[in-house]
C-alpha cells in the first residue's frame, strides 16, 4: 500500500466516523417522526456518501455492506417499508456494525469483517418482512459475528465456509417471507430483485489474494493514525490574526531595542504580553469541542436502557453547545454514560410506581451542561424516586461498611453510593447493580481533577452534579521549594495549608507521624522523604498542606510555599512514564522545568525506609547535579 | 538510500571516541539548567526545557562509569527517535564521519557480549578506534527496562 492510498483510507475513516454520528441522530429522530421525509432523505444521502467513499478508497466490504443499508433506505424512502421500532433497531445495529468495522480498520487498514448475520437481517428487511427474522438464523450467524467482528486474518477454509453460509439466509428468508406473510405477495419477487444488485455480501469480496496480503501485513504494527479535530475557520483566522500582530510587535520591539527608549520598549512589551494572552486563549480554543456528540449518544443509551427495563423515559438535553477540551471530552464519556444509565435504572421509577405516586407515566432525565467559573458543570437530573438514606444505612450495616452503633449524617449515608462494592439493587442486572459503577465514576472524575456530588429528595428525584476543569492542559498549582528545586502541586489536591511547629507533630513507630488539626488526626508525610531527598536539618519544615483528594485526608509537610500560579502541563517522555506520583512537568517563570506532583499517588508509593539522618549532609565531592536525586539509603 | 544514512556524529567520552547515526541527532546544545527527578538511577540527571519541550537528560559518562567533569566543550546531544527524545551529555562533539562501504566492522566477540550489545560496530580511522553506539540500548531506555529500573528503585 503506498502512502497516498494509506492517506486516503485514513482520511476516509475520519470522515466516516462523522457520517456515522450524523446517521445515528437521524435513526433516533425517525423513530419519533416516522413521517419526516427530510430525515430519510438525509439518511439516504449519508449512506450513499459512505458507500461511494468506501468503494473509492478500496474498502469493498464496507461498501457492499453500506450498499445493503442504502437499498433498505431506498425502500423506506419509497414508502414500501414502514418505519417501526424493529426497523430502527436494525438500522442502529447496522450503525454499530459499521462502527466496529471502522474501529477495526483504524487498527488495521486491511482488516476483514464478518457481517453475514446483519446482511441476512438486512436482506430479510429489504425483502419486505420487516419483522423479526427466524431466531435460529440470528443465533447461528450472530453468535460468532459479535466476537469475531474484527477478523484480521481469515484462513481459506473458513473463508469458503462463510461463502456457503451466506447463501442460506437468502434462501431461508425468501421462503420465510412467503409462508409468514401471505398478504405480501410480491415479497419473493422483491427478494430476488434485491438480491440481484447486492450479490456481494461482505465475505465474498475478500478474494484469496487479498487474504494473503492480510496475513502478510498482520505482523506489522498498526498504522499510527494521528487524531484530528474539526475547527471552525473563524477560529483559525483569529489565531492567524493574533500571530500577525505578534510578528508586527516583535519587529517594533526589535527597532526600539536599538533606539534605546526604555519607555517605548516597556509599552511594547506590555502589548506583547496582551497578545500572548490572546494567543494562549485562541490556541486553547482550537482544542475545545462542543459536548454535543457525547450528549447525543445519550439518546441512544436512554432508549436502549429504558426499553430493556420497561420504563418510559424522556431525555432532555440542555447546553449541548457548551465547549470542553477534547481530552476532557474523551475521558468523561464513560462516567457520563454510567450516570445516565444509573439514572434510568435506579433513579426513574416504573410506569406503575409513577402513576401510583401521582406523577406522569413517562419519567424525565435532564442532562445539562454549563460553565461556572473555570469549571464545566454537568448535571444528570431525574424525577424518579430519589435516594433513601435510611435504606443505604441499613445496606451499609449489612455489608459491614458501617459498624453497628456508628452514626452518620444523611449526606454521608447518601455518599455511600460512591463506596466501592456498594449496590442497593437486589438482583444483578445487565444495566447496573453489580456494585461496580458509581465508585468507578467517582475515581475517573477525580482523576480528571474534578468532583461529583449528589443531592436527592425522596419521591422527587436526584441530581448528580459533576464538576470538571475546562482543560487539563493548564492547571492552578502551588509551587514549593525543596533543596533549591521547585515542585508544582495541583491546587485541586490541596484543601488548605496550615503553619505547624515541629512540636505539633507526634510520632509513633506504628503509625508514623500524625498531626492533630482541629480534632482530626491526619497522617503526615514529609515531602523530602516522599521524593527520596535528604532532610535539610538547618531548616525545619513548617507548612502542612492538607489534602482531601482521597477518602482519608492526609498532610504533606513542606518547607515553604513559593507561589501560586497557573502552569502549562507538559507530559514527560515515555522513558519516564513509570515514575510514581509524578504526573508531568511545568516550565516555570525561570524557564526551568519543575515536576508536577500527584500527591495521592505519591503517598501510595512504596517508600524505602529512610532513617532521618541527624548529621548534616556532606556536600558531594564532585558537585554534580545528579547528586540531589541520589537516595540516602 | 539517502546520502546521510552512512553519516555518523562522533563524540568523545573522556578519552574514548564514539559515534551515533547522524539522522537521529536533532541538535547539539550547551548544558542548560537541569531539574533532577526522583526514583531514577544516578546517570539520569533529570529534565530540561528545550524551547517548550521537556526532555530527559542522561549522562553517558556516568552510565559507562567514566568521570563526569564539566568543561567548556561539554555539551548535550539531543537525539530524536520516533517515540521520544533524549538529551545525552558528552565531553565533546568532534566531527561528522562519512563512512565508506565496509568501514563499519562488527565488534570483536567477547565473553561479555551481552553487556556490550549496544556497541553496534567498530570504525578504524587514522589509527584510532571509534565505537558505533546504539543510544537507546546503551541507556536502557526501552520501555520495559525503565519499568524495571523504577521497580528496582522502589523495591
Amino acid at each position: 500500500m503506498d502512502d497516498l492510498e494509506r492517506e486516503l483510507k485514513v482520511g476516509f475513516i475520519e470522515e466516516a466516523q462523522q457520517l456515522l454520528q450524523d446517521a445515528e441522530q437521524c435513526f433516533l429522530q425517525i423513530e419519533s417522526n416516522p413521517e419526516d421525509a427530510e430525515i430519510i432523505n438525509q439518511l439516504f444521502r449519508l449512506a450513499h456518501n459512505l458507500k461511494g467513499s468506501a468503494k473509492a478508497v478500496g474498502f469493498m466490504e464496507l461498501g457492499a455492506f453500506t450498499h445493503l443499508i442504502e437499498s433498505l433506505l431506498l425502500k423506506i424512502k419509497a414508502g414500501e417499508i414502514k418505519i417501526d421500532s424493529a426497523i430502527v433497531d436494525l438500522l442502529l445495529a447496522c450503525k454499530d456494525q459499521l462502527q466496529i468495522m471502522l474501529d477495526g480498520l483504524k487498527l488495521n487498514l486491511d482488516a476483514s469483517f464478518d457481517c453475514s448475520s446483519l446482511n441476512a437481517r438486512l436482506e430479510v428487511a429489504i425483502a419486505g418482512t420487516a419483522q423479526e427474522i427466524e431466531p435460529e438464523i440470528a443465533q447461528e450467524f450472530g453468535s460468532d459475528a459479535a466476537e469475531e467482528a474484527v477478523v484480521s486474518t481469515i484462513e481459506e477454509a473458513s473463508h469458503e465456509r462463510f461463502d456457503e453460509l451466506d447463501g442460506i439466509p437468502l434462501a431461508d428468508s425468501a421462503g420465510f417471507s412467503e409462508s409468514e406473510e401471505p398478504e405480501e405477495t410480491e415479497a419473493p419477487a422483491i427478494a430476488m430483485e434485491a438480491a440481484a444488485p447486492a450479490p456481494a455480501p461482505a465475505m465474498d469480496t475478500a478474494t484469496p489474494a487479498e487474504t494473503a496480503s492480510v496475513s502478510a501485513s498482520k505482523g506489522g504494527p498498526p498504522p499510527a493514525t494521528d487524531e484530528s479535530i474539526r475547527v471552525s475557520l473563524g477560529r483559525v483566522d483569529q489565531l492567524i490574526n493574533y500571530v500577525g500582530e505578534m510578528v508586527i510587535l516583535q519587529t517594533v520591539l526589535f527597532e526600539q531595542a536599538y533606539s534605546g527608549n526604555i519607555e517605548l520598549i516597556r509599552k511594547t512589551v506590555h502589548q506583547l504580553g496582551k497578545i500572548s494572552k490572546e494567543l494562549q486563549d485562541a490556541s486553547m480554543s482550537l482544542r475545545m469541542v462542543p459536548l454535543k456528540q457525547s450528549f447525543q449518544k445519550m439518546q441512544r443509551i436512554v432508549r436502549d436502557t429504558s426499553q430493556s427495563l420497561n420504563k418510559k423515559v424522556n431525555l432532555v438535553l440542555q447546553g449541548e453547545e457548551t465547549e470542553v477540551e477534547k481530552s476532557v471530552l474523551e475521558l468523561i464519556g464513560d462516567p457520563l454514560v454510567h450516570l445516565v444509565r444509573n439514572a434510568v435504572d435506579h433513579g426513574i421509577d416504573t410506569p406503575e410506581e409513577r402513576l401510583a405516586a401521582g406523577k406522569a407515566e413517562t419519567g424525565t432525565i435532564i442532562l445539562r451542561a454549563f460553565h461556572q467559573a473555570d469549571m464545566i458543570v454537568l448535571e444528570v437530573r431525574d424525577d424518579g424516586k430519589g435516594i433513601d438514606a435510611n435504606r443505604l444505612r441499613a445496606k451499609a450495616l449489612e455489608k459491614g461498611i458501617l459498624r453497628a452503633g456508628q452514626t452518620i449524617t444523611d449526606k454521608q449515608a447518601i455518599n455511600l453510593i460512591f463506596h466501592p462494592g456498594f449496590s442497593t439493587k437486589q438482583e444483578v442486572s445487565d444495566i447496573s447493580g453489580r456494585g461496580v459503577g458509581l465508585d468507578v465514576v467517582k475515581t475517573n472524575i477525580e482523576r480528571l481533577q474534578g468532583s461529583v456530588e449528589v443531592s436527592t429528595e425522596i419521591g422527587r428525584g436526584s441530581v448528580f452534579r459533576v464538576e470538571l476543569p475546562l482543560t487539563l492542559a493548564i492547571i492552578d498549582a502551588t509551587t514549593v521549594k525543596l533543596n533549591e528545586q521547585r515542585y508544582a502541586i495541583p491546587m485541586s489536591h490541596i484543601h488548605e495549608s496550615i503553619q505547624v511547629k515541629e512540636s505539633d507533630i507526634h510520632s509513633s513507630v506504628n503509625i508514623g507521624e500524625v498531626v492533630n488539626i482541629r480534632g482530626e488526626n491526619l497522617k503526615v508525610y514529609r515531602l523530602t522523604q516522599l521524593l527520596d531527598l535528604k532532610d535539610n536539618m538547618a531548616e525545619q519544615p513548617k507548612i502542612l498542606l492538607v489534602s482531601r483528594a482521597t477518602e482519608t485526608p492526609f498532610g504533606i509537610l513542606v518547607h515553604d510555599i513559593s507561589s501560586m500560579q497557573q502552569v502549562v502541563v507538559k507530559k514527560l517522555g515515555i522513558e519516564l512514564k513509570n515514575l510514581i506520583g509524578i504526573s508531568g512537568s511545568a516550565i516555570l517563570g525561570d524557564g526551568k522545568p519543575a515536576l508536577i506532583l500527584d500527591l495521592p499517588r505519591l503517598i501510595e508509593k512504596p517508600t524505602s525506609k529512610i532513617v532521618r539522618t541527624p548529621s548534616p549532609v556532606q556536600p558531594p565531592v564532585n558537585s554534580q547535579v545528579h547528586s540531589q536525586v541520589r537516595r540516602t539509603a | 538510500m539517502s546520502q546521510f544514512e552512512n553519516r555518523y556524529l562522533c563524540f568523545r567520552l573522556e578519552h574514548e571516541v564514539y559515534a551515533a547515526p547522524l539522522l537521529d541527532v536533532k541538535e547539539v546544545i550547551g548544558i542548560p539548567e537541569i531539574t533532577p527527578i526522583p526514583q531514577v538511577p544516578g546517570y539520569f540527571l533529570g529534565i530540561m526545557n528545550l524551547r517548550g519541550q521537556v526532555i530527559s537528560v542522561v549522562d553517558l559518562r556516568l552510565k559507562f562509569g567514566l568521570k563526569a567533569t564539566r568543561q567548556s566543550e561539554t555539551c548535550i546531544i539531543i537525539f530524536e527517535y520516533s517515540t521520544f527524545s533524549v538529551g545525552v551529555i558528552v565531553d565533546e562533539v568532534s566531527s561528522v564521519l562519512s563512512l565508506k562501504p565496509g568501514e563499519l566492522c562488527a565488534p570483536p566477540d567477547s565473553k561479555h557480549t551481552k553487556k556490550n550489545e549496544f556497541i553496534t560496530g567498530v570504525i578504524n580511522r587514522d589509527n584510532k578506534m571509534i565505537l558505533s553506539l546504539d543510544i537507546v540500548r546503551a541507556l536502557d531506555l526501552s520501555d520495559s527496562s525503565v519499568n524495571k529500573m523504577v521497580s528496582q528503585r522502589t523495591a
